[in-house]
């Protein structure tokens, strides 16, 4: 489970997402009172996500990074300065990183990959992201997480 | 002829284990009962299915056909992954009950190899085995599975993200911080000689404080942060007023300070009404942090008494004292709890209650102090699996 300051994510075993609360970032575009599958991630099994503010992410099976808030700040979401996204879309030019985990904030973005690189992007210029629209790598492996659960 | 022999031995040897049986240590019983199992196993008729299809048995059969000593050796040889799945769906190795109302003498019920397995891997993780099942578990092997898998099961959280602050785990299990403080924030944990003045690390570093501590996973609210260690210890720093800290003088903290009464904790969860909470490793909820007003539901799951703005040390939530709670997330004045039910609760105010666009009248819970339980998008069937009772 995940939750933003108005919205929720609950992930299931099988990798179905749900969202509800708030519009802003519960992917469906609309307020929700329930729980309901993320639609646009319906058929994609989910592994992990993240949800902080007013924006929501998560990653597939694939390694893929999928973002989403209609009120994007900085480039938090990845997929450019102005481009405010109500429904969950992928983040192009990560170079094909296998993402790994995730922690998605109201100005910036961290997300690791397999090997523990951290990518960088949104606002922040403490982490030397003077682009807002580019991805940074940060110089720092993180502990690989171990989000798998030892059941099958 | 020797077949004769053999059985006349075997029954003097029984009828001395008869008599000696009281005098032996659990060690010797287990080891006694190890055995006898493996006998039984011997002398058992082929499975009625596997020889009248003539086919391949299968090879849950196979394992149940070793004798229990040789199983043992095999079981040791799995990694923890293999042993979990196999107790999840091998109820014949398994061969646990729910405990008993109470039993003369616990140890001598039924142990299946995969618990005497389990039991052997806490041993050897340095951890001591209860003599009787503590409460909220109904059975050993996933409790026992819980203590030998301790680190793969824990969910790791190795990045967080604040407002201007970046929190990061390292492949050494180091904590380090990077981004900009304004005066007062503390948020990166780094001892200041003046905390009033801003300050910037530009990457990545590590916590000095925290040097030789194991760290697994770090959270922030964006005004505070919180770490977990290895061990199960909390720590915590930030700007601590509204007690989002954990400590009972409400005060800031410029680096990482451990909050005492926290022990055993596996994950730990900062949301952004400056509340936090920790679950520990038999299930309880734990929060602590800002009321943002006594009058209505607050998102700590107990209430508060009226004069109290926060609850400044960690409390447990007493309404949810009958559940395992196994994750927890934070939101602005509402709380999110999965048990191993796969139920999941909502403490607090709904979740629309603060929401701008919402359009809404605000909805709290039928009663805000209390979880709301609500069945459904939470469940795992794994977890169900695992934590129901075989029959």
């Amino acid at each position: 489970m995940a939750a933003g300051d108005f919205h929720a994510l609950a992930l299931t075993e099988e990798g179905e997402l749900y969202g509800w609360g708030d519009a802003s970032a519960n992917g469906h575009g609309r307020v929700k009172l329930t729980p309901r599958r993320v639609a646009a991630l319906i058929g994609q099994r989910v592994q992990l996500m993240d949800a902080r503010h007013d924006a929501s992410s998560a990653v597939t099976e694939k390694d893929e990074l999928f973002t989403w808030s209609s009120d994007v700040s900085y480039n938090n979401l990845g997929h450019g300065v102005d481009t405010p996204q109500a429904t969950s879309k992928r983040v192009e030019g990560l170079g094909g990183a296998r993402i790994a985990s995730v922690a998605i904030g109201g100005y910036h973005t961290l997300a690791a990959d397999e090997d523990g690189v951290v990518l960088a992007f949104g606002w922040s210029s403490a982490l030397g992201l003077d682009d807002q629209d580019a991805m940074s790598t940060l110089r720092v492996r993180v502990r690989k997480s171990s989000d798998v659960l030892p059941f099958r | 002829m020797a077949a004769a022999s053999i059985l006349a031995a075997l029954r003097a040897v029984a009828t001395q284990c008869h008599a000696a049986a009281w005098s032996f240590t659990d060690e010797q019983a287990a080891e006694g009962r190890a055995v006898a199992d493996g006998l039984r196993d011997l002398f058992l008729p082929p499975p009625a299915a596997a020889a009248s299809a003539m086919a391949q048995p299968h090879s849950l059969q196979l394992l149940q056909l070793l004798p229990t000593e040789l199983l043992s050796v095999v079981l040791s040889h799995l990694d923890a992954h293999d042993l979990a799945c196999l107790a999840v769906t091998c109820r014949a190795l398994w061969r646990d009950t729910p405990t008993p109302p109470p039993r003369p003498m616990p140890l001598l019920r039924p142990m299946g190899p995969v618990e005497t397995e389990l039991r052997r891997r806490v041993t050897a993780r340095g951890l001591c085995i209860v003599a009787t099942l503590p409460k909220g578990a109904l059975l050993w092997v996933p409790y026992l599975l819980k203590h030998a898998l301790r680190d793969a099961m824990r969910r790791e959280v190795p990045l967080a993200v604040g407002a201007e602050v970046s929190l990061f785990v390292d492949a050494e299990s180091r904590l380090l911080t990077c981004g900009s403080d304004d005066p007062g924030e503390l948020m990166l944990g780094h001892d200041c000689i003046d905390p009033d003045e801003p300050r910037i690390i530009g990457s990545p570093t590590p916590v000095p404080s925290m040097q030789d501590r194991r760290i697994v996973s770090v959270a922030t609210s964006g005004k505070h942060c919180l770490a977990l260690s290895a061990e199960g210890e909390v720590y915590s720093w930030g700007n601590g007023t509204d007690g989002s800290l954990g400590h009972a003088d409400g005060g800031p903290r410029a680096v990482p300070s451990r909050i005492e009464s926290l022990i055993q904790i596996e994950s730990i969860a900062a949301g952004g009404g400056l509340t936090s909470a920790a679950v520990d490793e038999v299930g309880r909820l734990f929060t602590w942090g800002r009321a943002t007003d006594a009058t209505r539901p607050n998102g700590l799951g107990y209430a508060l008494d009226s004069e109290i703005e926060s609850q400044l040390t960690p409390k447990s939530v007493e309404a949810l004292s009958e559940d395992r709670v196994v994750g927890v997330a934070l939101g602005y004045g509402f709380n999110l709890a999965v048990t191993d039910a796969g139920a999941s609760f909502l403490v607090g105010t709904a979740i629309l209650a603060l929401s701008a666009t919402a359009r809404m009248r605000p909805r709290y819970c039928p009663d805000g102090s209390k979880p709301w339980r609500k069945q459904g998008a939470g469940s795992s069937p794994w977890l169900q699996a695992i934590f129901t009772p075989s029959r």
